[in-house]
């Protein structure tokens, strides 16, 4: 446990000599550690590969706070945000890895029918047509108000489960541009089913058990 | 199509960037683990981990990281 406070970890790090160096070293443990607690859904992280894996991680995180020490506001403790940086670097690359081979344009042929697929069990006639129709209506509205871009990207997110970054990565735009092209994608859908009379609630009780 | 359904419901008129709930991560988790209504104090950061699986899995992972042992 670190017993250094906020402050002094970052007169510490922007300091030079022996105590950046103590700093940095006593932070590379911190983020280690960190990373063999953080990652247990990702990696095995018992075992030498592991830790190679994490110290590359822990390198480029340290880099990463070293450059972005005059962004830490305070909000909480020093470690916590380091933590979250060194988790940003891991994940994002535990993700390249684990989709490398997965393609956009398979992921998008994959899963063009699976939203509308016809749910298994055995319904009633009149909620066989109640359920075909409401598929009809929304492939429809999907057709008619979403961009192609958008398009793809619900059927690779959400729908496909590619992460947000990955597909990101693979559409040429960054993440955050991504969540705002879906956003304004779920919401010409919503407005458009609700101008139909449609809601969420609609189709949530026609394809409930 | 149920998926589909789920999405709009909790499809917000405003909703907070990957990079505006990263921003506050940090600050979101050590709320949680003191016990905090993070759903009442950063409702538009609690709805995005709600919605980003990216983001929600980073935050896990810190969580987790908080959790286990001392920060």
């Amino acid at each position: 446990m670190s017993t250094r406070t906020n402050e002094e970890w970052l007169a510490a790090l922007r300091a030079t000599g022996p105590d950046r160096d103590a700093a940095l070293a006593e932070l590379r443990d911190v983020l280690l550690v960190g990373l063999r607690r953080g990652l247990v859904d990702w990696v095995k992280t018992s075992g030498p590969e592991f830790s190679a894996l994490a110290e590359d991680f822990v390198q480029e995180a340290l880099l990463k706070v070293l450059d972005s020490l005059d962004s830490f506001e305070g909000r909480s403790k020093f470690t916590t945000w380091a933590h979250k940086v060194a988790v940003r670097v891991a994940l994002s690359e535990l993700r390249r890895k684990r989709w490398q081979d997965r393609s956009l344009e398979a992921l998008v042929s994959a899963e063009n029918r699976a939203p509308f697929a016809v749910p298994d069990g055995r319904p009633s006639p009149e909620r066989a047509t109640l359920q075909a129709d409401l598929i009809a209506q929304v492939q429809r509205i999907i057709h008619e108000e979403l961009t192609d871009k958008q398009r793809t990207a619900m059927l690779v997110v959400p729908i496909g489960g590619m992460p947000l970054e990955v597909a990101a990565e693979q559409m040429g735009m960054n993440r955050n541009a991504l969540y705002k092209l879906l956003h304004d994608a779920r919401k010409r859908l919503k407005q458009r089913l609700e101008e139909e009379g449609l809601t969420s609630d609609d189709i949530l009780d026609a394809f409930s058990r | 199509m149920t998926l589909l359904a789920h999405m709009m419901a909790v499809t917000q008129e405003s909703e907070c960037t990957c990079e505006e709930a990263y921003s506050l991560m940090d600050q979101y988790v050590e709320l949680k683990l003191q016990g905090a209504e993070v759903a009442s104090l950063m409702p538009l950061i609690h709805a995005h981990f709600e919605m980003c699986g990216c983001c929600r899995d980073e935050l896990e992972a810190l969580q987790r990281i908080l959790t286990e042992g001392e920060a």
